[in-house]
């Protein structure tokens, strides 16, 4: 077996601005803990979305995620980005079913149909058709899975990063996204060709 | 050349370095050698074999494809104003945790302090008791000098009988034990509130519905409800339905109940954002088909009981499409929870829906409208009948009355008889007829000794008391008629109460 499977990988530690935050926060100053986590909430709420088909269990999801973290946040040792932190506690709350994967996508129930087509009404419809196929594929994937591609395409995190999120190696976490990529586009195939 | 369809072109078959050839230029890393996975690293040879493998060609192009469309629909692009709501409503939790009054250390130290006090006080109450069992009846008596372990009882004086024992099955109550309770109730509902700040909101929902939990803690619900409506939201209606669920359904059973709903609904009519779903709500229920949906109930009744002017008016429009939403509003408005306004809004949808034909002036329509409602309605109509300067309008406000059941009123309605215009002093007398028979009963003599008071005597003798029978023997209509004159609508009351016309008062004369 190649030794470096099952390494974990290096942390990435803090930059100098959460850790000018994080000193406040630890120093009382609760009004520190919004800047502190400010930069990273649109990638919260987006990690949320895939996780949750409700919107609005997303966004609760987001909430306990920020309360979790100022709850722990004394704990908190810095070994690893805030970012990574905060991405691995939201994980670990998505991961209550019961809790987080309840309810329906809250689609609009009146649908205007127009009465002729166009370019870009036939555009908007086959990319609205590209992701429902995206949402459906993205569904049948793994719980780590879906975090790994996500963290890799949207967030654009290095394999140190996904393997700290989903505590796991780096080699595991980039054969987590390849497999992913590889059964996503297995479902989409000639949804993606130009 | 003929365009192939996309899903019949054939797929390339599968290549063995495809991982490779992706991780090298979607991830560009590969070379770096460790903790990449893959045995081969050379990036010339992999770009090379991009060059001849069409299905890494295909793969690649796909991958990069995925994630852009990955990117594209992440979310991360929502709206500035929505995402601004949002972040408002996440710090506010965070405030709220902030300002908890038992929260991280704090917790613990007060874990620590009950528990220890637990502790002292298992500890004395565990020698007490193994003291007490541990001493034989027999013992000995204690020294004088011992000081009481208990504070000695008061003896009876002389001319008192003995202290008699306490009754085993009685409770005994501390005389402070109320206030403590009421204040531990209230700690607690504040306590659990602010547990389900965070709560989603289907849970609040259903929370705000459950009859089984303290009124001020559904109050507390509904009040959160309200909170997340006014935080703006990518999904912002859920809260607005469940709060609209919560006005329209929350149990009413007790006055605690009801004190909590209306306070409910004011705080709900008090959020701007809250009237604008609802008008978002009503407007769609008017375009959508005739048949009522149980949704569309609560809607109607939660905007009925909440009193704004812009959301009655809206409603009617509902109402004018929808007749069959009038029932479940007119019961919404029986709750008594309504603030104000609720007699004018009912006069108001009486008479639109009266002139388009729809539940018309019959006495059954103002029973539809007016039977059973709470007094404050009635307390409007009154005001209304005193300003109103439409004739129309003051008939529909005395048939209204007619349904007040309040002897108060009778004084007012024996005026209008004698002195108001023909309707206005026909719908007086209907009403009248209405009025409980004791009542009713004391006016029997005043309309035997006054010739000209027919309408009065029309009245009673439709009301039925035993004193209007003789009037009703000198009818030419029968049976007939007297079943027309006490079942009949108000459309065919004037007519009948003309028999009554120069008629004698008292038949013997």
């Amino acid at each position: 077996m190649d030794p470096r499977v099952g390494e974990r990988p290096r942390p990435t530690p803090p930059t100098d601005a959460e850790r000018h935050w994080l000193d406040r926060c630890r120093a009382g100053d609760a009004a520190a803990f919004q800047p502190l986590v400010h930069p990273h909430l649109r990638g919260l709420l987006s990690l949320a979305r895939r996780h949750c088909r409700d919107p609005h269990w997303a966004e609760d999801l987001v909430q306990e995620t920020l309360v979790r973290a100022f709850r722990a946040l004394p704990s908190f040792r810095g070994d690893s980005a805030l970012r990574t932190w905060l991405f691995r506690i939201l994980i670990r709350l998505a991961a209550e079913p019961q809790r987080w994967r309840r309810g329906a996508t809250t689609e609009p129930l009146d649908v205007d149909v127009p009465d002729h087509f166009d370019a870009p009404m036939v555009h908007d419809a086959m990319a609205r058709e590209l992701r429902d196929r995206l949402d459906e594929a993205m569904e049948r994937l793994t719980a780590k899975q879906r975090t790994a591609l996500h963290l890799r395409a949207v967030e654009g995190m290095d394999y140190a990063g996904i393997a700290d999120v989903l505590g796991c190696s780096q080699v595991a976490a980039r054969m987590q996204v390849l497999e992913a990529r590889r059964r996503v586009m297995g479902r989409l195939k000639e949804h993606l060709d130009p | 050349m003929t365009l192939l369809d996309p899903t019949q072109r054939a797929e390339p078959p599968e290549c063995p370095r495809t991982d490779a050839v992706l991780a090298v230029h979607l991830d560009g890393d590969v070379q770096n050698g460790a903790d990449t996975g893959f045995d081969f690293v050379c990036g010339e040879s992999l770009q090379a074999h991009l060059l001849d493998c069409i299905a890494c060609q295909l793969r690649l192009q796909r991958a990069r494809r995925l994630d852009a469309v990955l990117a594209t629909d992440s979310g991360r692009d929502l709206e500035t104003k929505a995402f601004a709501g949002l972040e408002a409503r996440w710090f506010a939790a965070i405030d709220e945790e902030a300002s908890a009054p038992i929260a991280g250390a704090g917790a613990r130290r007060a874990w620590i302090v009950a528990a220890a006090a637990a502790a002292v006080a298992a500890t004395t109450a565990a020698f007490v008791w193994w003291h007490r069992r541990a001493a034989p009846e027999t013992s000995e008596p204690r020294p004088a000098t011992e000081a009481p372990a208990v504070a000695p009882c008061k003896e009876p004086e002389a001319d008192e009988g003995p202290v008699a024992p306490p009754d085993p099955g009685e409770i005994l109550i501390a005389a402070d034990a109320a206030p403590r309770f009421a204040e531990q109730a209230r700690r607690s509902a504040t306590n659990r509130a602010h547990d389900l700040r965070f709560a989603p909101t289907a849970c609040l929902r259903q929370r705000g519905l459950d009859d089984t939990i303290p009124a001020a803690e559904r109050l507390a619900t509904t009040r959160l409800l309200v909170q997340r409506v006014a935080a703006p939201s990518v999904a912002g209606d859920d809260a607005g339905l469940a709060l609209v669920a919560v006005l329209a359904g929350a149990p009413d059973r007790t006055s605690a109940d009801h004190e909590a709903l209306r306070e409910g609904i004011g705080s709900a009519r008090n959020e701007s954002r809250f009237v604008t779903a609802l008008l978002r709500h009503l407007g769609r229920l008017d375009v959508r088909a005739p048949v009522p949906e149980v949704e569309d109930f609560g809607i109607v009744v939660a905007a009925a009981r909440l009193g704004d002017t812009k959301v009655d008016a809206a409603l009617l429009r509902v109402l004018r499409r929808r007749p069959a939403l009038v029932e479940p509003l007119t019961a919404a408005l029986r709750s008594g929870l309504r603030d104000s306004g609720a007699g004018v809004f009912l006069l108001d949808a009486w008479q639109s829906l009266a002139d388009r034909g729809v539940l018309g002036d019959d006495p059954f329509a103002g029973q539809t409208w007016f039977a059973g409602q709470a007094d404050a309605v009635f307390a409007d109509v009154t005001n209304e009948l005193r300003s109103s300067t439409s004739a129309p309008r003051r008939v529909h406000c005395l048939l209204a009355l007619g349904f007040a059941n309040d002897p108060a009123l009778v004084p007012m309605l024996l005026d209008r008889i004698r002195n108001a215009p023909h309707a206005e002093a026909h719908a007086a007398a209907f009403a009248l007829s209405r009025q409980p028979s004791h009542v009713l009963a004391a006016l029997v003599q005043r309309a035997a000794h006054d010739d000209g008071a027919f309408l009065l005597r029309a009245a009673l003798a439709r009301a039925g008391l035993p004193g209007a029978e003789p009037w009703l023997a000198a009818l030419p209509p029968g049976p007939n008629g007297l079943a027309l004159l006490r079942e009949g609508s108000f459309t065919e009351f004037p007519p009948l109460a003309q028999w009554f016309r120069g008629r004698p008062a008292d038949p013997s004369d």
